[in-house]
């Protein structure tokens, strides 16, 4: 099969992205929902909530910019 | 005068297509988000119907693809065009009847392909083009999918797996709402466009745009988008309850992952102008999220029905579309045979939706399997 048939580079890059992008934001809105959780049990117990409410607020925003990052990539080309 | 009226009846027909095409396609975008609750049916349809909408504004790379990378566009003729969205159409209800979620995107190029062959014979379609831009993408995405759902799945259980289940399936809810509404917008963004290059490849053989110059004209944009966003929210129920439900029953994490994994995957391929099959790819996504928490929570043998269906998709709609394009000849090369498929497929529609109808009414008649 031709590499010039098949444009292997251009898979390539959608194989990387698809992956990559999906673990990425897998990972982010794991950590936030991980941060959201422990920050409520711990202030149900009276503990200091703000190590785990800010990891939750920075890897949910993350996930934002990921998604939005990725719809201006897609509109510009 | 003739060539308008046949011009006017493809266009008809195109939009036609692009409504059933979101009609079936509904259960690819919404099916995750009503079996794990994270939204109530109505909304999550009339959500994804919007957001459909919108996501066929954002890139016309894969118009461009399906309008000129398949077939020579000098040999296309809109009785071409019409025959090849017949082949489709039909394949589409066919799936939609027997509850199968097979894709509409093939079906569009295999009906398309069926025509050509039969009009202007093999030369004049680009198999090169068919094997590098449709088919090889098409075996990679769903494996991709099902591959980057397993990875996403595993990681939020190794993280999650310790806390108490009850926060966190609503916190993966709530994420269902940004998840599930990229894959509506990836999914207009994909799909609108196929038939946006159908119409405008009609448009290049009535001679109202040079084969030289390709674009896409603003009105057959939002034509494509409002036909798509109509058959969305018009909604594929028989399909959603495949989807949602006879592959995997699926939690909110899971539900999560088969999203997020679908809707990158169709957004890389759009942005690189790859016609995917949304179909495909979400399935593949679902799978993936089921199978990485126990091989035995997918149940196989739906899928492997769907798979069959894939595998006819392309060769049923390409016969269908040939025979359209060959009864349709018969009447000569003005609008008389084109209209006379048309009612054809109307009264079989009338038929199919009324059987369908009497079905659901009568608790006693036989209902299609849908496995």
């Amino acid at each position: 099969m031709s590499a010039e048939i098949v444009e292997a580079g251009r898979l390539l890059e959608v194989v990387g992205f698809g992956l990559g992008a999906t673990i990425g934001v897998a990972l982010l809105f794991s950590l936030a929902v991980l941060g959201t959780v422990r920050a409520l049990d711990r202030q149900r117990a009276g503990a200091a909530t703000l190590a785990y409410g800010t990891l939750a607020a920075v890897c949910f925003a993350g996930c934002l910019a990921a998604a939005g990052y990725g719809l201006v990539l897609l509109s510009s080309k | 005068m003739e060539s308008d009226v046949l011009l006017v009846v493809v266009i008809v027909t195109a939009i036609a297509f692009d409504f059933t095409n979101g009609f079936h396609d509904t259960a690819n975008v919404v099916a995750a988000s009503i079996s794990t609750r994270a939204l109530p049916p109505r909304l999550a349809v009339a959500l994804a119907s919007l957001l459909n909408f919108a996501g066929a504004f954002i890139s016309l790379k894969v118009a461009a693809t399906v309008g000129s990378g398949f077939v020579d566009t000098g040999q296309v003729t809109m009785m071409v065009v019409f025959a090849g969205l017949i082949g489709a159409i039909a394949w589409n209800l066919a799936t939609w009847y027997l509850g199968l979620p097979s894709s509409s995107s093939h079906a569009l190029i295999g009906g398309l392909v069926g025509s050509m062959l039969v009009a202007s014979g093999p030369d004049a379609v680009d198999w090169e083009g068919l094997l590098g831009k449709l088919i090889v993408p098409a075996l990679i995405a769903p494996v991709l999918a099902f591959a980057a759902a397993a990875a996403a799945i595993t990681i939020a259980y190794r993280i999650l797996g310790r806390l108490r289940p009850g926060p966190v399936a609503r916190s993966f809810r709530h994420g269902q709402l940004i998840s599930g509404s990229l894959l509506a917008l990836s999914h207009g963004t994909n799909d609108a466009q196929k038939t946006m290059g159908v119409m405008t490849l009609a448009l290049v053989a009535h001679g109202s745009i040079s084969a030289t110059n390709f674009h896409v004209p603003t009105w057959v944009v939002v034509t494509a988008a409002s036909a798509i966003a109509l058959g969305t929210f018009s909604g594929g129920w028989r399909i959603i309850k495949t989807m949602g439900s006879r592959i995997i029953k699926m939690d909110p994490a899971q539900g999560f992952a088969a999203q997020s994994a679908g809707a990158t995957v169709i957004l890389a391929a759009s942005a690189a102008g790859y016609p995917l099959s949304t179909t495909h790819v979400i399935s593949g996504g679902i799978m993936g999220a089921g199978a990485a928490k126990r091989l035995s929570a997918v149940r196989w043998g739906i899928a492997g029905n769907i798979a069959v269906a894939w595998v006819l998709t392309l060769p049923a709609a390409a016969a269908v579309g040939a025979l359209a394009y060959a009864v349709a000849r018969v009447f000569g090369t003005g609008p008389l045979g084109p209209l006379l498929v048309s009612l054809v497929l109307l009264a079989a529609l009338l038929v199919v939706f009324a059987r369908r109808l009497r079905a659901t009414r009568s608790p006693s008649a036989p209902v299609a399997s849908t496995s």
